[in-house]
């Protein structure tokens, strides 16, 4: 058997793990603070024994893309974003969680939480605040009641974002490749939130590639398949 | 395969919500007191292919995992409370509220619900109700007799008893309610709002003061839907369904091309 035929199907299976992601990422065109996927393919050097060398190719990484999204305004000023790189911290079930944007709201015992009910995080845990009266929060992420400072939200950062790992519902954590998360500064726009990064032209584009690529590997696949048969039909005699 | 095939699935689904929310938004532009609604989306789930740090041979590991993500899910419908258009009416009975705050209207059942349309009528008992009928929380009752009714401001409600106007009697106070928490205002329809944040969220007072907005007699406050606003997003909510049907294309022509393989 002609060992091609493997590698065209090793690119194959990686086109459909990149239609895969393609399809993600356009689903979430429209979500607030979605990062698009990126993949990488990696050659994998198969059999290292014989020349020429054989390489076939798998998926390799994939990775966050942290071009910032476009701010979309909302007129509601509890919706915040963040300008520039960073990310706000929030409390899911115990578990520090970022995300680039969110809607504060107040909880039943009076704790700020995001639309999705995760609790958000000030400079030493959960923020409380008055529960009858309004609150805003500022330019540098202060929380403020009654003209009365309260907290300060906790914005953070990674040295490697790319590195991020998703957890659905706009937020990430932290991974041994992005490196732990640091706190820092950022400016804290209001009324806006992050709109999706992904580019649908960029994704149709990819989408028409990872097609055409993956009908020529067929095509491949299929003279090789010949290829076998003329063999066996010539070796009949 | 199918992996694709049902995230572009969800991604049409979410584009047919948001042009649900913009076809009810459209739909209300006349309506007095009416709220627009966003649809609000979320990434779904991850599946890992390779998780980062797994073996990929002697001393050496993935730095990075392969992550697939499953599509989107709707998060949320979020009410948008911005102040509509106030427009006049001239009518005695129509008030409108310029700023924060909500009147409180009583359901038969007894249970206080909350509207921004202030379009009162009087009832055969006399008490200011909504256009359903459903009175005016705390009951104001207009004398048969009252020539002219007036509504300060502050929700002082005051008739003229007669022509002169020296006979002037004070009906009752109009109080409204609010919360910070806007999000816990759900519609039931009908322009009527319950609050669902837990009662002792809730913020009672006089208008004017607290924080809460004036009443303007003679006027209704208009719905707060921007027409063009609503146009832009169904644009791009329908491109949006065009790009994930177009995933469900790519996908299918590769199924088709790989059953071709025999």
């Amino acid at each position: 058997m002609a060992y091609g035929i493997y590698v065209a199907t090793a690119g194959a299976v990686a086109r459909q793990t990149q239609l895969d992601l393609v399809a993600n990422n356009l689903a979430n065109a429209d979500t607030a603070g979605y990062r698009s996927q990126e993949v990488s393919f990696n050659e994998v050097l198969h059999d290292a024994t014989e020349a020429p060398h054989r390489h076939m190719v798998a998926v390799g990484e994939n990775w966050v893309s942290m071009e910032p999204g476009p701010l979309v305004a909302t007129q509601n000023p509890r919706d915040l974003a963040i300008e520039g790189s960073g990310f706000f911290s929030v409390s899911d079930g115990g578990f520090q969680t970022l995300t680039r944007s969110l809607t504060a709201q107040v909880g039943p015992d009076g704790r700020l939480v995001d639309a999705e009910g995760r609790t958000l995080l000030g400079q030493s845990g959960p923020i409380f605040v008055d529960r009858l009266a309004e609150f805003h929060v500022d330019e540098g992420g202060q929380v403020v009641q009654d003209g009365r400072p309260i907290d300060r939200l906790r914005v953070v950062d990674v040295s490697d974002p790319r590195g991020l790992v998703p957890l659905g519902g706009g937020g990430y954590q932290t991974s041994p490749e992005s490196g732990t998360a640091f706190r820092t500064d950022a400016k804290v726009v209001q009324g806006a939130l992050e709109g999706s990064n992904v580019r649908p032209l960029d994704s149709m584009i990819q989408l028409i590639q990872l097609q055409r690529d993956y009908q020529s590997l067929s095509r491949a696949i299929t003279a090789y398949r010949q290829a076998d048969e003329e063999l066996i039909r010539a070796s009949r005699g | 395969m199918s992996r694709a095939l049902y995230t572009a699935a969800t991604g049409m689904h979410a584009q047919q919500l948001k042009i649900d929310v913009i076809a009810n938004n459209l739909s209300n532009v006349n309506t007095d007191g009416f709220k627009r609604s966003r649809a609000e989306f979320q990434d779904l789930i991850y599946q890992n292919l390779r998780t980062a740090g797994a073996a990929t041979g002697v001393d050496l590991t993935a730095p990075v995992g392969v992550q697939v993500g499953l599509g989107v899910r709707p998060a949320a419908t979020a009410r948008n409370f911005e102040q509509g258009d106030m427009k006049s009416t001239s009518n005695a009975l129509d008030v409108a509220i310029e700023g924060s705050g909500m009147f409180q209207v009583q359901l038969p059942s007894s249970e206080t619900v909350f509207t921004r349309n202030g379009s009162f009528k009087v009832d055969p008992e006399g008490r200011l109700v909504t256009n359903d009928g459903y009175p005016l929380e705390p009951s104001i009752v207009i004398p048969r007799d009252a020539v002219e009714v007036t509504i300060g401001l502050d929700g002082v409600v005051t008739a003229r008893m007669d022509e002169s106007g020296e006979n002037m009697v004070e009906l009752g106070q109009i109080t409204l309610a609010d919360a910070v928490n806007e999000g816990g205002f759900e519609s039931i329809g009908r322009n009527l709002f319950r609050f669902v944040g837990g009662s002792d969220a809730l913020r009672v007072g006089v208008p004017g003061s607290e924080g809460f907005g004036n009443l303007a007699q003679g006027f209704l406050e208009a719905s707060n839907v921007k027409v063009v606003e609503e146009m832009i997003a169904m644009i791009s909510g329908q491109r949006a369904y065009e790009a994930n049907s177009k995933v469900i294309q790519t996908a299918d022509q590769m199924m088709e091309e790989t059953n071709r393989l025999r």
